[in-house]
C-alpha cells in the first residue's frame, strides 16, 4: 500500500504541507488538532512511512433540514437527515495529477461508510470549491443539491454498493 | 481557483492600514493576499460551524426519495475502492 491513513496526531509534520490552497493549508497547521480535541471534527491524514502528511481530509457529523413555515409537520416524516460533511479534503501539491484525488475522496468515504454502519447516517455532503471541483465529485457519484450547485450529496448506501465485496 | 475578477472594496482606519502593510511586507506579499487569506480562513470556519443546513421541503422531499431508491453504483468510485492505494488504520 502506498499510502497510511490515520486519524492526525502529535507525531504527524504537517509544517511543509502545501496544498496551493492556503486556507486548506492553514487548517491543518493551526486549527485541525484543537477541531478535533473538541471532538467538533475528525481529520485523517495520509503519509508514506514517515508520518509527514502527504494528504488529509477532515470529516465532521452533519444534518440537512427540512425548511418549514410553521412547526407542524406530516405525520411521521423525517425532517432531517443525517449524514457525513467532508468539511475539507486536500493533497499536498507533489501528489497533484496523479489521479489520487480519487483515492483520497475513496479513502474518506470508506471512512463515512463505516461510521454509518456503526452509528448511522444516510449521506455524504460535500462543498466543492468550484465548478471543476464539482464535475469530479460528480463522477465519483456525488449529485448536486437543487439550489446549490458546489454542494453535492451522496447516499452512504452508495458506497458499499460500489465496492466490490471482499472474497471470504 | 476561479480567475479574481471581482473587486471588493474595503473601508479601514489609517492604522488598520499600517499594520496590514507591515504586516505583509514582512510576508512579501500583497494587502490584498494579507487579507484575503485571513478572511478565506475565517469564512471558512464560520461556513461549517453550523453542522446543518435547511432546503426548501420539495427539495428535501427529492432527497429523501433519492435516498429510498435504488442506489446506482458511480464507475470511477468503484474503481478507486477497488484498487485503493492507501490503507485506513
Amino acid at each position: 500500500m502506498d499510502f497510511t491513513c490515520e486519524v492526525l496526531g502529535d507525531a504527524h509534520d504537517v509544517s511543509a504541507f502545501d496544498s496551493s490552497v492556503p486556507a486548506l493549508d492553514a487548517w491543518l497547521r493551526d486549527a485541525a488538532r484543537d477541531s478535533d480535541g473538541r471532538n467538533l471534527t475528525r481529520t485523517y491524514v495520509w503519509h508514506t512511512g514517515d508520518r509527514r502528511v502527504v494528504a488529509y481530509y477532515t470529516l465532521m457529523p452533519y444534518f440537512i433540514e427540512r425548511e418549514t413555515l410553521t412547526k407542524r409537520q406530516g405525520r411521521g416524516l423525517p425532517n432531517r437527515i443525517s449524514g457525513y460533511l467532508i468539511a475539507r479534503l486536500a493533497l499536498d501539491r507533489p501528489l497533484h495529477g496523479q489521479r489520487l484525488g480519487s483515492q483520497l475522496v475513496a479513502s474518506a468515504l470508506t471512512r463515512a461508510a463505516a461510521g454509518a454502519r456503526d452509528l448511522g447516517g444516510r449521506l455524504v455532503i460535500v462543498d466543492a470549491i468550484d465548478e471543476g471541483a464539482a464535475a469530479f465529485y460528480q463522477h465519483h457519484g456525488f449529485a448536486p443539491i437543487e439550489g446549490h450547485p458546489l454542494r453535492l450529496v451522496l447516499p452512504t448506501k452508495l458506497i458499499d454498493a460500489s465496492a466490490v465485496p471482499s472474497v471470504l | 481557483m476561479s480567475p479574481k475578477t471581482k473587486v471588493l472594496n474595503l473601508r479601514v482606519s489609517d492604522e488598520q492600514r499600517r499594520v496590514y502593510e507591515r504586516a505583509a511586507a514582512l510576508e512579501g506579499i500583497s494587502v490584498s493576499a494579507l487579507v484575503t487569506s485571513a478572511a478565506d480562513v475565517h469564512a471558512d470556519e464560520l461556513l461549517h460551524a453550523h453542522a446543518s443546513m435547511s432546503v426548501p421541503a420539495d427539495v428535501f422531499d427529492g432527497l429523501l426519495a433519492a435516498l429510498d431508491g435504488q442506489a446506482t453504483p458511480a464507475p470511477a468510485l468503484a474503481k478507486a475502492l477497488a484498487e485503493p492505494r492507501f490503507e485506513n488504520l
